[in-house]
């Protein structure tokens, strides 16, 4: 078989200007909503003593003053609202960038790195780094300020879903790199993390800890490994083969699908949600709007022809 | 040798067509594995390996009795990666430096200049009703009979004598991370 005839398989997805209004409208508010508290940040004159990311090299210790924090959110919401009208993207897109940039770099500051914020913050950059590129080589330069280009959002979202399959197939590489290629052997001794998971739960709030489900799912991996094994195995599976997202819209579908369906189990056994993670897999990949569109779209079609 | 390399060399012309295809996808890849944790890039070093044992940290009163760690506006995962990085950090100070300190003793320090950081959210009121403030390291281990054992060691306890107070804002509310 000619290698073309496998590059051809790879189709370029189109986003109609409705998908991408729904898409970015949903992503704003997850923005908003999941914008880490000034409570979550370290104290104002509390010391930065490991410095992550932009904090390694600019003073950013301003915005743990209670006034510079509000002045960052009240930034956050209008760039919010922009980005969901779609016009001036570029700019938009660098402002809620730079918003999530300075308050995650803090949190991240004080020797421990959260993985909550990361993935919102690269869609930011690449949704960014793609709109000035695109602003750039536009013919009419005023257009993304002026207008709300469909073509502009389509490029952007698809930008948006690279980054996505790359970071969860680079997630399964270092699972892969680290275990040495015993990820899956390795799972056997996940109730220990289990116990340290549910203690640290219960250190946290001092109320007791209703694993659920997880709970019983763990006594018997504590019986019989390779059902830790049986378990895990297809959440490392999913993420090695999330890059599939990418060769068009139905795979987009059932990788969105099996993402958000590894997210509920590792939450159901492990008590480790990423709702906002979920989010994001269900506004860009599986991207209801267009399923239901094009099914009513279907519907009509098949009763134009229909003789009756 | 030559057949194989026949079939894997139009497979390989075939993966550098998809990665030139999706640059951002290549990118993010080789952007994470360059920077490593960097916010906002990351390679995702969470649960990328298990082992039998494993630990965790966690605050207690001058009685001994556990605080809640959401008191400090801090989850206990995030308390766990404080510590151990402000570990590190000492025993690599031990290392360049020969001061010839026990590990217990870099421990010790590592958890003191942690714990006089979050005393800073402790009211007075809240203080006096403390006493003192200490750090447990518990650590689990999996025998091979896969029973889970636990031991735990209290690494440090300090007073409050000149920690300034930071009072914590107003809508104050604990990070919503469990990892």
């Amino acid at each position: 078989m000619h290698p073309r005839a496998l590059t051809d398989i790879v189709p370029r997805i189109d986003f109609a200007w409705w998908e991408t209004a729904v898409m970015r409208t949903g992503f704003a508010i997850l923005l908003l909503a999941r914008f880490p508290t000034l409570a979550s940040l370290p104290a104002p004159g509390a010391e930065l003593r490991f410095p992550n990311g932009l904090a390694k090299w600019v003073d950013l210790s301003w915005a743990l003053d209670p006034f510079s924090y509000s002045i960052i959110t009240i930034f956050l919401t209008a760039a919010a609202a922009l980005y969901i009208t779609g016009f001036a993207f570029p700019l938009s897109a660098t402002v809620l960038l730079f918003c999530y940039l300075i308050v995650g770099s803090l949190q991240n500051s004080l020797g421990s790195i959260s993985h909550y914020y990361q993935v919102m913050t690269l869609m930011l950059l690449g949704q960014s780094v793609a709109a000035w590129l695109w602003a750039a080589w536009a013919r009419n330069r005023l257009e993304p300020w002026t207008r709300s280009p469909a073509a502009l959002h389509s490029f952007t979202t698809r930008v948006t879903l690279q980054v996505l399959a790359g970071n969860y197939v680079l997630c399964a590489l270092t699972k892969l790199i680290e275990s040495q290629g015993a990820w899956i052997w390795n799972s056997q001794y996940m109730p220990v993390q289990y116990a340290k998971i549910q203690a640290q739960q219960f250190y946290t709030t001092l109320q007791p800890v209703d694993m659920g489900l997880g709970g019983a799912l763990n006594e018997l991996c504590l019986q019989y490994p390779w059902l830790c094994m049986l378990v895990y195995a297809p959440g490392l599976i999913v993420e090695l083969l999330a890059f599939l997202m990418l060769f068009g819209r139905v795979w987009l579908l059932i990788v969105g699908l099996a993402v958000i369906a590894m997210h509920m189990l590792v939450d159901i056994t492990m008590g480790l949600g990423f709702p906002q993670h979920q989010w994001i897999f269900f506004l860009y990949a599986v991207n209801l709007p267009y399923w239901i569109v094009g099914g009513i779209r279907y519907r009509q079609f098949g009763l134009r022809r229909s003789p009756a | 040798m030559h057949r194989l390399l026949q079939r894997v060399t139009p497979l390989a012309s075939l993966g550098l067509t998809w990665l030139r295809a999706w640059p951002w996808f290549a990118a993010s890849i080789a952007l994470g594995f360059l920077i490593r944790e960097n916010f906002p890039f990351s390679h995702w070093p969470m649960y990328a390996n298990f082992a039998p044992e494993s630990g965790y940290v966690y605050i207690v009163k001058g009685n001994g009795e556990p605080l809640a760690i959401a008191k400090f506006f801090e989850t206990a995962p995030r308390l766990r990666r404080q510590f151990e990085r402000e570990w590190k950090a000492e025993w690599k100070r031990e290392r360049r430096k020969k001061e010839g300190r026990s590990r217990d003793e870099i421990e010790q320090e590592a958890a003191t200049r942690m714990l006089k950081r979050l005393a800073r959210r402790l009211s007075p009121e809240e203080r006096a009703e403390v006493g003192r403030l200490g750090l447990v390291s518990a650590r689990l281990k999996m025998d091979g009979d896969r029973a889970i054992t636990l031991s735990e060691r209290t690494v440090a306890m300090i007073g409050f004598n000149g920690i300034p107070f930071s009072p914590p804002p107003k809508d104050g509310a604990a990070p919503k991370e469990s990892l």
